[in-house]
């Protein structure tokens, strides 16, 4: 941040780019390279989907080879071992022998960079945005260190022109650093805190019906916090430099429907899925079988993005099916009447969703779904002696306050949202810091960092994926 | 004007502590590196491409960080006059005793590990009455059990006051020589 500050303003970019580099060549200095040549794979196929120009039959042949391209390195990167394994699985049912594959390594932020670029070439074949001419710039997009490893997943169209014209005050910086604060307390007072329930919830043999509620409760909250907590941080980070990102999140706990959840929840995710998958498989133009059909493959596909696992694939469909469902109802998505039944049902929905997410595999998430089920055994109407042990005062207080941040600060959202002069849904204006809001921020903040220097660090969530 | 104050306010807070914190243990790294060179000893080209040389100097970071012992009391301070807890391990009892968190949690698969030590000891107990040497087991039992008075509102789980005289049973059965230190 120094150095970009001492740097005059036209060389900026070569600061972002090099500390982004640095950053990255941190975790692994051989996997830079992946990512340099991705980079510069992408700039070249804008460049010759430019020279055809946007929506030829040449540009067509060259936005193929780039997305093929870019997928088959995620498809390596990501998916090579859970292929084999499978693959395996079935050999050595029929009694083959196996085939062997040296564990490929999974590189950090692969899914968001490469989805970044494919954004980049198919904005340019549609003539949204013109080819850069410029690589540094277009580098120093792909390697924006903020939101490198977690999102949000950003689109060159959106801030193309930040990177030649954007603004340094005062202000800025201040909501920057306001809001890369209040990431950092979501993720290591409340997050963090959450983590020890969640960890030691899942791994549970036997888990009773209050154990698996605990766990499920935590698990929705720490997600929630861990992940808000590093889009903001990102956003905060981006605003110190002079970026406005798009937000990621936007109380999705506060939905009344699946739709309305993933209009609110890792926005930038969902709305590149919806513009780079569902709109180009059909969208809702062909027909209601070809509309839930499209539905069902995009979640299915967004769930896969999350990992090679699965209990992610199931997670894809289970959203799949149900955004599906909702449209062949006519469920009302639009989420301007509240009603607190809708509201719980659509929350309920949600949280089973997290169990086949979380879990690490399917028989886990089978196990701590058993769990959940009402019944009215004694036994399983308290915490197992392994699980109560181990829940501190601290954990259930933190559990307390989170959801109650989450209803209250949603519901005050909510009431926001009504207001026709308050801003929609991720489009981040220069938010005025209430001063009683600063005087408790910076304490808690202060809190965090004595927390995290005493406590061990986990890392976030969505840095697996 | 406020609004302005408030901002500056925020933006030196964030940049003291942040920046403050970080520097000033890059100080303590550079004057601390005699001591631990053996680190930087380490230095090949495959820690510097794997990211191994990285992560030896985060953990070096991590334990230099200049916070580090006053954020340890200041979050112990916090967590015990709060909640009138201790650091993770740890459990507090009446009058300032203290207790470790494993002598009053059941553990996953503690039954098979018993079973297994139990094993074990009886094992040995014979193969050295087979050569005239006599094995006595003392049993020490675990500080929850000397001080059960003082334990306060933690309580060991059934499975934990089940272990000293589920032992001292079994070892009588298989004719092991015990000494009850209760």
């Amino acid at each position: 941040m120094t150095f970009y500050y001492l740097t005059p303003e036209r060389h900026r970019s070569w600061v972002i780019l090099i500390g982004s580099y640095v950053f990255y060549a941190w975790w692994r200095v051989d996997f830079l390279l992946l990512f340099v040549a991705v980079t510069l794979w992408n700039y070249f196929i804008g460049r010759r989907i430019s020279n055809c120009g946007p929506q030829t039959a040449g540009a067509r042949q060259w936005v193929f080879l780039g997305v093929s391209i870019n997928l088959s390195a995620l498809a390596y990167f990501k998916y090579a071992n859970f292929g084999v394994t499978t693959v395996n699985a079935a050999m050595a049912e029929l009694g083959l022998d196996p085939w062997l594959l040296t564990a490929v390594i999974l590189p950090i932020g692969i899914s968001f960079y490469i989805f970044q670029a494919i954004s980049y070439i198919i904005d340019v074949y549609r003539g949204d945005v013109p080819a850069t001419k410029n690589l540094v710039d277009f580098a120093a997009f792909i390697a924006l260190f903020p939101q490198l490893i977690a999102g949000p997943v950003l689109r060159y169209k959106d801030i193309a022109d930040q990177f030649s014209q954007r603004t340094h005050s005062l202000d800025k910086f201040s909501e920057g650093a306001h809001r890369f604060m209040l990431g950092f307390v979501k993720k290591v007072v409340i997050a963090d805190t959450l983590a020890p329930l969640v960890n030691k919830g899942f791994v549970l043999q036997d888990p009773s019906f209050l154990d698996a509620w605990l766990t499920l409760l935590a698990y929705t909250a720490q997600l929630y916090f861990d992940f808000s907590g590093y889009a903001d941080m990102a956003i905060g980070l981006g605003l110190m430099m002079g970026f406005r990102f798009m937000g990621n999140f936007s109380h999705p706990y506060i939905s009344q429907s699946i739709t309305e959840f993933w209009r609110r929840w890792h926005i930038s995710l969902s709305s590149w899925l919806r513009d780079y998958l569902y709109i180009p498989l059909g969208g809702n133009r062909y027909g209601v079988i070809i509309t839930y059909r499209n539905l069902f493959l995009t979640m299915l596909l967004g769930g896969l993005w999350h990992g090679a696992n699965w209990t992610f694939l199931v997670w894809g469909a289970w959203h799949g099916a149900i955004l599906a469902l909702e449209k062949a109802f006519g469920v009302d998505t639009s989420g301007a009447r509240f009603s607190i039944l809708r509201w719980l049902f659509c929350l309920l929905l949600v949280m089973l969703g997290w169990v086949v997410f979380r879990a690490e595999n399917i028989s886990q998430a089978q196990s701590l779904y058993a769990a959940l089920m009402p019944t009215m055994a004694p036994e399983t109407l308290k915490f197992s002696p392994v699980y109560a042990g181990q829940i501190t005062s601290l954990q259930l207080w933190t559990l307390a306050l989170s959801w109650s941040v989450i209803v209250l600060r949603g519901f005050y959202q909510r009431q926001q949202d009504r207001s026709p002069n308050y801003p929609a849904h991720g489009v981040g204006g220069s938010v005025m810091v209430p001063f009683a809001h600063a005087a408790l921020l910076l304490p808690v903040f202060m809190l965090a960092i004595f927390k995290l220097s005493a406590e061990s660090y986990s890392a976030f969530l969505y840095f697996q994926f | 004007m406020t609004g302005m104050l408030l901002k500056k306010l925020i933006v030196l807070f964030f940049l003291g502590t942040v920046f403050g914190a970080g520097i000033s243990t890059l100080f303590d790294l550079e004057t601390t590196s005699d001591s631990k060179k053996s680190s930087t000893e380490d230095f090949n080209g495959h820690a510097l491409m794997s990211g191994e040389l990285a992560r030896n100097f985060e953990s070096r970071y991590d334990d230099d960080f200049s916070l580090r012992q006053f954020g340890l009391n200041v979050w112990a301070a916090f967590q015990y006059s709060i909640f009138k807890e201790a650091q993770n391990g740890l459990l507090i009892g009446h009058q300032g005793w203290l207790f470790t968190s494993e002598e009053f949690i059941a553990n996953p698969g503690g039954d098979e590990a018993l079973a297994a030590n139990i094993n074990f000891i009886t094992e040995a107990s014979r193969l050295l009455a087979s050569k005239n040497v006599a094995l006595i087991v003392v049993l020490i039992p675990s500080k929850a059990r000397l001080l059960s008075g003082q334990t306060g509102r933690h309580q060991p789980s059934l499975v934990q006051q089940k272990t000293y005289p589920q032992v001292l049973n079994h070892l009588q059965e298989e004719s092991v020589l015990t000494v009850d230190g209760l």
